[in-house]
């Protein structure tokens, strides 16, 4: 379960539906050169302008003339500083609208020498949030992109990416298959004060036990998790995944196939992520239970309508390789195995 | 938020967003290649897809089954719809269009051979068909008639394809075109009818104000569409079939490019539209205007989209820009490589086994080989080009499909054999593992060679140049193993092992293959070769078995080892089909082990649909029911070796069963009856088959289940009866049909079908006679007395069951048919009075008290018919002594008559039927101790004491013609046992002899008669310990059981 960085990728795409629509409009927020005052971007597609005066992982507070406006962070998108370099400006808007590449070159002609105090810590934090989605998407290596998002932690306790961070830190763990170490970081994010925050956390840290075989500590918390009236949908949807991903690790894959199957009747078909991760644990259900052709039925669903999911694309194509060998396809056991070779070189499913 | 991501089934466009996006579009097939305008769907899955509302809860299935259709994955498609089908909660619309699907999944599988494509064409159209006739008021009923119109028109290709063929004579090819073009107008036809009728539609279509109204408009326009492309695709097809020069062709193919431009230049910026300049650039081809033709192709491949769909169209005009750059007329070789190169650099590795990717990559060769062939021998790229042209080519071997025919029909081109004739030393393992491959491929040409008359090679020829290729390839893969680096792929290397212990094993080199192979499959199970390796490793211990010479130290080595192979290819690989060969191993083995519970369980592992579990239910069944037969046999001391004599073989175990005799019978009709039914399904119906039904049906008798047993004999097709009538060696072998007769009679009797039992009667008389000969008449007298000793114990196991109803109706049965048999005037042959005259003992047998001495009046009643029988048979030979078939028969009724009189009490005549046969046949062991049983009984029975001592000594003396002596004709049970002494064969019969020696010494000693009992008394105790010094076994278990008893008694009385 990514559910984290479903969280920062939702932030994300929803940024650039706001850049998009601003651009529509004739104003365009790229050229940030011309802004004079620090603008906070609202998920609520609003900003607030002014200078940050405080920021913490919780809020950030600008002041304006004599008035101090504090915004939670988890009503924030991004946010950009004034006179900051052009340089970071372009990562910045390249990270939120998903070329990650873009931003990493953009980063690399970025003088740091000069940056200090937010604007270091946004540059930090840009560059080692794009090479961690590049790591999650098997396109670049993760120790690497861990390492820079844990010095954005332990030097940026009070930066307002403080738990996004976490996350990213709490996925890379898990998709380098050292689950066991990513509890830790998702439990940081149920120190925020927001119950969806809170969820998030918990079901995090169930994911990533239930990855590591922790199946009974992983129930125990899910148990935890607020009452469904105050989960989002999304989060609600997560939770029937990790029910069948626990009856999968306690070898009852008819019982999973069942859970996921009523999950997926609930679930739009153009939720990619949700839906890419309940095709592959059909799949896995499926193994379990040695029906192999259902198995290449519901990997093929991930390869063929959901391979906008890197991480589970990239667990379908390694599935599907073995599935076909196993089906005497050699040929498009070989195809399965060139694309994920091709597309996730770094991935763990590429081994 | 993530649900602002869209998937691609909410890309795929309606009718107006065709101009963007998306979705696959097929072409008109042409003769020979990818663009042959398959002419299919496309647009209509397309546009339906379109249309498919999209509900949050709702399987998308729509744009999966599109996408598996286009990655190639048709049978996976194929496999979806029957899944989807099954669900309960499967989407409606999906049911209704599930024939229409299905057919469109198959009209667009690429299939290889002309056989296939037939098939294929006419399940197709009767899924169209069907589909028609329950929906046809759906939207697709037209598409579907559109698709119908399309099948003619693929029916038409198949003619004109076999008229090129060679061999085809002038008239066939007239004739074939002809039909072909036939086909053509009758699509024709349906296409300008459903133009008329479309045309019409949209002409009177009001505006549309709703969003449904729109979509109903633009499918209404995307039929109108698709109807104008097959109009202008039939022309193109109908030209085609006309000689290159012929002006036909040239006026119906600048028609079709008309239309198509026509199309184009309408609906030019929608995907459809590019699709008919694409199909307008292969009618200038055609028209071999191919400056106009690379122009039309080169503007698809320029488009920037590169979505599936675009995709899909751009790989198409691809392989037609190459086709027409290597046309003979056009020769631009260098250019086609170039175009490819251009193209391998760009693809996604999915494109790569795509039909149009394989296209690309099987024309890149024939440019590559072209170009070779244009160059002087010397020149330093040739030798390159043509390995580049053997590279592509056994990629494109690689997939099935028509394009493999052909890449393989060209690899058998001289000029790529040129060079391969020389062993060349490979440099690194790549190098290596692809000249192992070339050398394996030198079969393979030889063989297209030889069908496409290229070479007339012998048996011998071809046998000597798979040998020698398969000992050049084996080289090569051992030295690509030497060559492996540590970074060298290891699915590679175990490729080349692989090819190792393939070549092995083909060579008779089995422990080299078990090596080879079963490493593979224990260390790497999940690589590609793992399981195909474990199925070798299995193969070769089998062959190790049937080598000739083997030791049975080798041969056991090699079962162990074959079971173990087995075993592990079900523990890892369990629902493969390997698993099921494997699992067929292993219920041999442990039916050899006697492992019953093991033999089970492997039997219900195997996959019911899994072919070959129902003979092996058949098999194991058998088993069961031998081990139950057996476990009734020492839970009984009666006729102890009669039970299962006749039993087909079967693998019996002997050890005890952790069933008891319930449970094994339980499961033996279980297994059987599953396995029967299996079988049928299967088809398999051979000697395992009837000897499963056999072994039911007996069982079915043997619990009284009479109708059940008489359904197995009586099935037209499958039953007893017919199986056994049968002339396949297969199915009869031996004399089973001989047992299948004898059971099909007991059942035909048991429910009273007297007239087709007397018929059955016939029919085995008629067999025994004709394979028997003279010794016919001995054998089906055996056949008969053991048919009645079979209904004997089915009579007394019916009683021991409590079945008492069940067995007086079966009495009933057959002393009816007796009855019946005997006053018919056929009745008076020799073996049909004997067998009466056995059954009617047998009757008299089941009603018999064993251990009283007064008889039932019913057993009094049979024997009494029975003696009656043997009596008129012994007075027929009297009056006619051919009436018999010898003399020994004769003898054998008159030992069978003694018997019976001795049920009856009538001693005296009893010893003077076995007179009549001791005093010619002296050593008669049977009839001997039978005579002494007589003696000993009359003594018991009467209260004669004297007569146990002629018993033990024999009787009736007479004067031995050689020194005139007197001898006892009877010796009695103290000579029997001193002869039987010396045979081992007969030791238990000693041992009875001996036993009732004693016996007989014991009552002689406490009778009245007896004037020094304690003499005899002692002798008795001298005859048992004699026995038990010399025989310490004595007999077994049984019998020394009885030795003791009768000890005991002994000492009881000398203590007295």
């Amino acid at each position: 379960m990514k559910n984290f960085l479903l969280k920062l990728k939702s932030s994300m795409k929803t940024t650039r539906f706001i850049l998009l629509m601003a651009c529509v409009g004739g104003v365009s927020l790229l050229n940030i050169n011309s802004v004079r005052s620090d603008t906070v971007r609202l998920t609520s597609k609003q900003s607030v302008i002014g200078d940050v005066k405080q920021m913490t992982p919780d809020s950030v507070t600008l002041i304006r003339g004599n008035s101090e406006t504090p915004v939670t962070t988890d009503k924030i998108t991004a946010i950009s500083f004034t006179d900051e370099p052009s340089k970071l400006s372009q990562a910045r808007e390249a990270v939120v609208t998903g070329r990650f590449e873009d931003a990493i070159t953009a980063l690399a002609e970025l003088d740091t020498s000069g940056l200090s105090g937010y604007l270091a810590a946004d540059a930090a934090f840009y560059r080692a949030a794009a090479a961690a989605e590049l790591a999650l998407r098997g396109r670049s290596p993760v120790n690497e992109a861990g390492s820079k998002l844990a010095d954005f932690v332990k030097t940026y306790p009070e930066n307002y990416h403080y738990y996004q961070a976490n996350r990213l830190i709490g996925d890379l763990l898990v998709a380098a298959g050292q689950p066991g170490s990513a509890v830790a970081y998702y439990e940081t994010i149920g120190k925020a004060p927001w119950p969806e925050y809170q969820a998030d956390s918990k079901i995090g840290m169930a994911s990533a036990l239930l990855a590591d075989g922790k199946t009974a500590e992983a129930q125990a918390l899910l148990g935890q998790v607020a009452t469904p009236d105050a989960l989002t949908p999304l989060q609600k949807a997560q939770i029937e995944l990790l029910k069948a991903q626990s009856l999968i690790n306690e070898n009852q894959p008819d019982e999973a196939v069942g859970l996921i199957e009523a999950m997926l009747k609930t679930t739009s078909p153009e939720e990619i992520d949700l839906n890419a991760q309940a095709y592959n644990l059909l799949g896995r259900a499926h193994r379990q239970a040695n029906r192999l052709q259902d198995a290449l039925l519901a990997y093929l669903h991930v390869d063929l309508l959901y391979p906008g999911n890197a991480g589970a694309h990239a667990e379908a194509l390694s599935n599907l390789a073995q599935l076909w060998t196993a089906e005497h396809k050699p040929e498009r056991a070989q195809l399965a195995l060139e694309t994920l070779k091709q597309r996730y070189q770094y991935s763990r499913w590429n081994k | 938020m993530v649900r602002n991501r869209k998937t691609q089934a909410e890309m795929i466009p309606s009718f107006s967003d065709l101009r963007k996006n998306s979705g696959s579009i097929e072409g008109p097939t042409g003769a020979r290649s990818i663009v042959r305008i398959r002419w299919t769907l496309v647009l209509l899955v397309l546009l339906s897809a379109g249309f498919t509302s999209k509900s949050q809860a709702e399987e998308q299935w729509q744009p999966f089954l599109e996408s598996l259709r286009t990655a190639g994955y048709h049978d996976m498609a194929i496999f979806y719809l029957d899944r989807m089908a099954a669900r309960p909660d499967c989407p409606p619309q999906l049911l209704e269009v599930l024939d229409y699907e299905r057919g469109i999944t198959l009209l667009s599988q690429p299939v290889s051979t002309r056989e296939e494509q037939l098939e294929k064409l006419t399940k197709t159209t009767e899924l169209f068909e069907r589909f028609r006739k329950d929906h046809p008021d759906h939207p697709n009923a037209t598409k579907a008639q559109t698709q119908l119109a399309n099948v003619l028109i693929e029916r038409g290709r198949l003619l004109v394809t076999d008229a090129d063929a060679p061999g085809v004579t002038p008239e066939q090819r007239d004739k074939g075109i002809a039909e072909a073009r036939q086909f053509y107008d009758d699509a024709k036809k349906v296409f300008q009818e459903q133009d008329v009728r479309l045309t019409e539609e949209l002409k009177n279509w009001p505006e549309p104000k709703t969003a449904m109204e729109i979509e109903q408009r633009d499918a209404l326009r995307a039929d109108f569409l698709q109807t104008r492309l097959s109009l202008a695709t039939a022309d193109y097809e109908i030209g085609m079939t006309y000689p290159a020069t012929a002006p036909e062709r040239k006026t119906l193919l600048e028609s079709a490019a008309k239309q198509y431009k026509d199309l184009y230049d309408k609906y030019g910026s929608f995907l459809a539209g590019l699709y008919a300049r694409m199909w307008e650039g292969r009618c200038y081809q055609k028209l071999e205007n191919f400056n106009l033709a690379t122009d039309a192709f080169e503007s698809i491949m320029m488009q920037a989209d590169d979505s599936q769909a675009f995709r899909t169209l751009k790989n198409k005009s691809t392989a037609l820009l190459i086709e027409t750059l290597i046309d003979p007329k056009v020769k631009r070789y260098q250019d086609a490589i170039n175009f490819y190169a251009d193209w391998e650099k760009g693809r996604p590795p999915s494109d790569a086994s795509t039909p149009e990717g394989l296209e690309i990559r099987y024309l890149s060769a024939l440019a590559s080989l072209e170009l070779a062939r244009s160059l002087e021998a010397d020149n330093k790229d040739r030798k390159k080009l043509l390995i580049d042209a053997r590279g592509s080519l056994r990629f494109v071997m690689r997939f099935p499909g028509e394009t493999r025919t052909r890449a393989r029909q060209t690899m058998a081109d001289p000029l790529l054999a040129v060079d391969e004739g020389q062993r060349q030393e490979p440099q690194d393992f790549a190098e290596a593992l692809e000249l192992g491959r070339a050398a394996l491929d030198k079969i393979e040409i030889a063989q297209i060679r030889q069908q496409m008359g290229q070479e007339a090679l012998s048996q011998e020829e071809l046998q000597k140049i798979t040998d020698e290729a398969e000992q050049e390839a084996f080289g090569y893969f051992e030295q690509a193993i030497q060559l492996a680096q540590p970074e060298t792929p290891v699915e590679e290397v175990n490729q080349a092992r692989y090819y190792l212990a393939y070549l092995s094993f083909k060579q008779g080199d089995l422990y080299r293959a078990v090596v080879f192979s079963d490493f593979l499959a224990r260390r790497f199970p999940n690589s590609a070769v793992g399981r195909p390796a474990s199925k070798i490793a299995m193969a070769a211990f089998a062959a190790m078995m049937s080598q000739p010479g083997i030791t049975p130290e080798q041969k056991d080595f090699a079962e162990r080892r074959m079971s173990q192979a087995a075993a592990y290819i079900v523990a890892v690989w369990p629902n493969s089909s390997e698993a099921t060969e494997a699992r067929k191993i292993l219920v041999h083995s442990a039916l050899r082990q006697e492992d019953i519970p093991q033999a089970i369980a492997m039997v219900e592992q195997i996959p019911p649909d899994a072919p070959g579990r129902g003979p092996l239910q058949l098999l194991v069944g058998r088993a069961l029911y031998a081990e139950y037969v057996r476990q009734m046999t020492k839970q009984s001391a009666e006729s102890p070796d009669e039970t299962n004599k006749n039993e087909p073989e079967a693998e019996t175990p002997s050890q005890a069963s952790p069933l008891n005799a319930e449970e094994l019978l339980d499961q033996a009709k279980s297994l059987l009856v599953s396995g029967l039914k299996l079988s049928i399904e299967e088809g398999k119906i051979d000697r395992s088959f009837l000897a499963g039904e056999l072994t039911l049906a007996r069982i079915y008798l043997n619990e009284g289940s009479d109708a059940a047993a008489f359904n197995l004999v009586e099935h037209p097709d499958t039953g007893l009866l017919a199986l056994a009538q049968s002339s396949d060696s297969t199915i009869v072998e031996g004399d089973l049909d001989i047992e299948a007769y004898k059971t099909s009679l007991r059942a035909l009797v048991a429910v009273r079908e007297l007239e087709k039992a007397s018929r059955v009667m016939e029919l085995l008389e008629n067999r025994v006679a004709q394979t028997a000969g003279t010794s016919g008449g001995t054998q089906l007298m055996q056949i008969y007395v053991s048919l009645a000793q079979e209904l004997q114990q089915t009579l007394e196991m019916l009683q021991k069951s409590g079945k008492t109803e069940e067995a007086n109706q079966v009495r009933a049965g057959f002393e009816q048919f007796l009855d019946r048999v005997s006053s018919s005037s056929e009745s008076t042959s020799f073996n049909v009075m004997q067998w009466i005259a056995a059954t009617y003992n047998g009757l008299g047998h089941s009603f018999d008290t064993k251990g009283g001495s007064v008889l039932s009046p019913e057993a009094k009643g049979y024997y009494e018919k029975s003696a009656a029988v043997y009596e008129k048979i012994i007075k027929q030979y009297g009056d006619d002594e051919s009436f018999a078939p010898s003399v020994e028969a004769i003898d054998t009724i008159e030992i069978h008559l003694a018997i019976c009189l001795r049920e009856l009490g009538r001693y005296n005549e009893a010893l003077k039927h076995l007179f009549n046969v001791l005093q010619y046949r002296n050593t008669m062991v049977d009839a001997q101790m039978e005579a002494a049983s007589t003696y000993q009984a009359w003594a018991g029975n009467e209260g004669k004491a004297h007569l146990y001592l002629n018993a033990m000594l024999g009787g009736a003396s007479r004067t031995r013609k050689s020194d005139g002596a007197k001898a006892n004709v009877f010796w009695g049970w103290g000579a029997l046992s001193k002869r039987l002494a010396r045979d081992k064969q007969h030791r238990d019969l000693f041992h009875d002899a001996r036993y009732n020696l004693a016996l007989c010494r014991y009552k002689y000693a406490i009778s009245d008669a007896c004037k020094e009992r304690q003499k005899n008394l002692e002798a008795a105790q001298l005859d048992i310990k004699v026995v038990a010094r010399l025989y310490p076994e004595m007999g077994g278990a049984e019998m020394k059981a009885k030795y003791e008893a009768l000890s005991k008694k002994i000492e009881q009385a000398l203590k007295k």
